[in-house]
């Protein structure tokens, strides 16, 4: 007899990214899997952790987040993102932007109701949407044109590759109009996007209020977890967002992640922000998941968002992780594999597509099983090449589409991109 | 933006839980809040120096779901030497933030929905919503106290300022009812002892009782709330009482669940346990990757460094024997006190609980000061408390599927220092 409920049975194994790392420690390969950084957080936030430890309660604290962290969260943002926040009503704070989102789900999803992801969406929204009965929807988001190496070697000057329309994804505004309907209540986005790096232009948000304005009934959940690492023409915090944009913001709630914001992905801090109705039913739901947040960890964020609050500190973080962005990007141009490129705009990653790519044939093979292309590209390179990255189609619903890109994380340390790029020369 | 944005499962849930709510109360009206259970006193020195230290070497990076592995081995070492249980560390234990959240993700890897779970009344009020959430429906099989004590009865059985649980205080399980609400639809059974709110310790013969009526139930999952396992007064020492997932018959259909927190007087830690076999551990570990994905990896191995300095049990003792005394002296005072109330001396736990059928209260408290609606006489009883008294202390119908029986009953906290304690019970006097 199998007690496990029917929800969860699809999702029992191991998930993609702690599978890819274990393999990645086994077989000694570079990991530039799962999207963590292999640099040191900082020290700022250690000490913060350390004083916070000896002094503040250790006792319950309110569910909606510490008062010092929601203040302190509240400035930053509207510093930063030009966004008001009340204190009271307008913000919540969980545990890592996953707790966050979550907790949207279980706050504003029914079942039946149907949610709206763009394609390659993180592969962690499908499964909280499922649990919620609710069903989703991808829409894709489809490259321009691909990029060969010799095309996009072309746009590297001075240490940089150069963002152009070449790079662009584009979204099918006319196939999501066909599939929103009076069922959709959420429609969810991630800018910077991960895997593809992709910044949503002011044009774009746009036409998407256009297309809402007709489905008064859409909550808007703007995934903002890379919100501090833009590039190009972008400076961190400071690019189109829904949460500032006139015709979305009020059917906005805006995720962010403290943790991602300093380097320390185990930090388990995030944020909502936004409309009070669905603040509110985000913190009805958090009462019941894990009631309240550590006060340790929640004072020791809020100094760390005090000291951080000019921005200096991120535009240092957002040159090194640009940096690192065309070190990966020029590696993997002038690697062996035959992959098309485009320049990221933001996030940790870089997406590459391997349609070109000869793969021998016993990669496709898992125990009889035939894998998609992604994940035979993805063992190939663990096995013969010793780097490890991520297969894109468990980002698609479309998977004949997702199966021709991977997912490099340049999250990492120069040493770490340099020994990748030496493997794959 | 239109109305109805928030899911119909939280619809019941969208205003101030209770505990807040009354801690806010406590606040403002400056009560002595004897309702959440929170202890006032300090965590232990050894804990903030763990996190202190843990804080300026660990790794910040994304762990192991499942749980940091220095926490999994030195909670499993904790458990096998106090519990008496063998934990198999890659599959029968999961980490989780609180065992509030444990809970969470137990329910949602469990239960169906339509699926029935018991919970045994008074049952804590958090795992209603919980089990509803995951579209199943909970079924209450109350527990009755055997007698109401007078209070002088009470107090002829002090001896040398202290009071022995006897039979006079047992809370009984109706197994009657118990089998009658028993069904194919039933996937889970949630056993807390020490119970909160009423502190009662399931003895072996009760465990015995469910085990026979649970075999002809195969599918019953056994949900055993244990985060007041070390918290057991009288005979029973910290951690070692009649348990579900050693008992012979049951363990084997049971997970127990813990709380660091509550161990170690923090409740705002945020770390708890599931151990138990494998085939439900595994579920249990899936729904925590979509929650929180994993934990904050200096809170766990602090907490492991502490769960390694305390292996001896000696601070259990230590902190047991306060417990124990804090319970007595608020006894003592409510059985002094100027209000009518019937009680009962708890077996372990943070709290005791009290009959107030024969309380006088003003007729103005049994109308919501928000919205006017009818109030239960233990909210009134509650408010009476917090404006006239200056005592907060929690009402038990949310406790309980039947309002009627619960509306008797009101939960009060000793988890509090002895000052605290003192003025609560001047306050009553």
């Amino acid at each position: 007899m199998q007690p496990i409920a029917n929800r969860m049975l699809n999702y029992l194994q191991p998930q993609m990214y702690a599978k890819f790392t274990m393999l990645a420690n086994q077989k000694g390969c570079v990991n530039l899997g799962q999207g963590f950084p292999n640099f040191p957080s900082p020290q700022m936030l250690r000490d913060a952790l350390s004083e916070e430890a000896q002094t503040e309660s250790l006792q319950y604290t309110m569910t909606s987040g510490h008062p010092k962290l929601l203040n302190s969260a509240s400035k930053f943002f509207e510093q930063q993102i030009g966004c008001k926040v009340n204190v009271d009503k307008e913000i919540m704070v969980s545990s890592g932007a996953q707790a966050v989102l979550s907790c949207v789900m279980q706050g504003v999803l029914n079942p039946g109701d149907e949610v709206i992801l763009f394609d390659p969406a993180f592969d962690l929204y499908r499964p909280m949407i499922e649990f919620q009965g609710a069903k989703h929807i991808g829409v894709p988001i489809i490259p321009k044109k691909l990029n060969n190496k010799q095309e996009i070697i072309k746009r590297y000057r001075n240490g940089k590759f150069q963002y152009s329309q070449d790079d662009d994804w584009e979204l099918d505004f006319n196939y999501l109009e066909k599939v929103i309907n009076k069922k959709t209540k959420l429609l969810l986005l991630n800018s910077p996007m991960n895997p593809i790096g992709k910044v949503f232009s002011t044009e774009e948000y746009n036409q998407l209020a256009d297309i809402l304005d007709k489905h008064p009934q859409v909550v808007v959940c703007e995934d903002a977890a890379y919100h501090h690492i833009t590039f190009g023409k972008y400076q961190p915090f400071n690019y189109p967002r829904c949460i500032t944009h006139p015709r979305l913001k009020d059917r906005t709630v805006c995720v962010t992640s403290a943790g991602k914001m300093y380097s320390a992905t185990g930090l388990r801090i995030g944020f909502a922000v936004g409309n009070e109705e669905i603040i509110k039913g985000i913190k009805a739901a958090q009462t019941y998941h894990i009631f309240c947040l550590n006060p340790v960890i929640q004072t020791a964020t809020a100094r760390c968002l005090d000291q951080t609050i000019d921005g200096k500190y991120f535009q240092s973080v957002k040159n090194l992780y640009e940096e690192q962005a065309n070190m990966l990007l020029k590696g993997l141009v002038e690697s062996r594999l035959n992959m098309n490129y485009w320049v990221p705009q933001g996030g940790y990653f870089v997406v590459t597509d391997i349609s070109e790519i000869q793969i021998p044939e016993k990669y496709f093979n898992d125990n009889g099983f035939r894998l998609t292309r992604d994940f035979a590209f993805a063992y190939y390179m663990i096995n013969e090449f010793g780097v490890v990255c991520i297969p894109c189609s468990p980002y698609y619903e479309n998977k004949a589409l997702g199966q021709n890109y991977v997912r490099w994380a340049f999250c990492k340390t120069s040493e770490t991109i340099q020994e990748a790029i030496n493997r794959l020369k | 933006m239109q109305d109805n944005i928030i899911a119909d499962r939280m619809a019941p849930y969208l205003q101030l839980q209770m505990y807040a709510k009354f801690t806010q109360l406590a606040v403002k009206n400056s009560c002595v809040n004897m309702g959440q259970g929170f202890p006032n006193f300090p965590p232990p020195q050894f804990l903030r120096q763990a996190i202190a230290e843990e804080a300026l070497t660990e790794t910040l990076q994304y762990t192991i779901t499942a749980g940091h592995p220095r926490l999994l081995k030195a909670a499993s070492e904790f458990f096998d030497k106090h519990m008496g249980v063998k934990v198999d560390i890659a599959k029968e234990i999961v980490a989780s933030s609180g065992a509030q959240s444990v809970l969470a993700c137990i329910f949602q890897a469990l239960l169906n929905p339509n699926d029935e779970v018991i919970c045994f009344d008074p049952a804590f009020d958090f795992y209603r919503p919980l089990i509803e959430f995951q579209g199943a429906k909970h079924v209450g099989v109350p527990l009755r106290p055997s007698q109401l004590n007078s209070k002088a009865s009470i107090l002829n059985r002090f001896e040398n300022g202290k009071i022995k649980f006897s039979k006079e205080d047992e809370w009984h399980l109706d197994y009657d009812y118990l089998e009658q609400k028993l069904n194919d639809k039933t996937k889970m059974i949630i056993v807390n002892s020490p119970q909160n709110p009423i502190g009662k310790v399931f003895s072996v013969e009760e465990l015995d009782r469910l085990a026979e009526i649970l075999e002809k139930h195969p599918q019953v999952i056994v949900c055993e709330d244990a985060a007041y396992h070390h918290v057991v007064f009288g005979d029973y020492q910290p951690f070692s009482y009649p348990r579900c997932i050693t008992h012979p018959k049951l363990k084997s259909k049971t997970v127990c669940v813990t709380s660091a927190g509550k161990m170690f007087s923090a409740t705002g830690l945020r770390v708890g346990f599931a151990i138990g076999d494998e085939k439900y551990i595994k579920g249990i570990k899936s729904a925590q990757t979509y929650h929180n994905f994993c934990l904050n990896p200096i809170l766990q191995t602090a907490t492991a460094k502490c769960l390694e300095q305390t292996i001896d049990g000696q601070y259990f003792t230590e902190i047991r024997d306060l417990y124990e005394e804090q319970s007595t002296m608020l006894l003592k005072g409510l059985i002094e006190s100027r209000l009518n109330l019937h009680c009962w001396v708890p077996q372990g736990g943070y709290f005791l609980v009290t009959d107030i059928t024969d309380v006088e209260i003003p007729e103005k408290y049994f109308k919501d000061d928000q919205d006017g609606h009818q109030l239960t006489k233990d909210f009134a009883f509650a408010y009476y408390m917090a404006n006239e008294i200056g005592v907060v202390c929690i009402p038990c119908s949310p406790y309980f599927e039947n309002k009627e029986l619960g509306s008797r009953f009101v939960r009060w906290a000793f988890c509090k220092t002895t000052e605290t304690i003192q003025d609560a019970c001047n306050r009553l006097k």
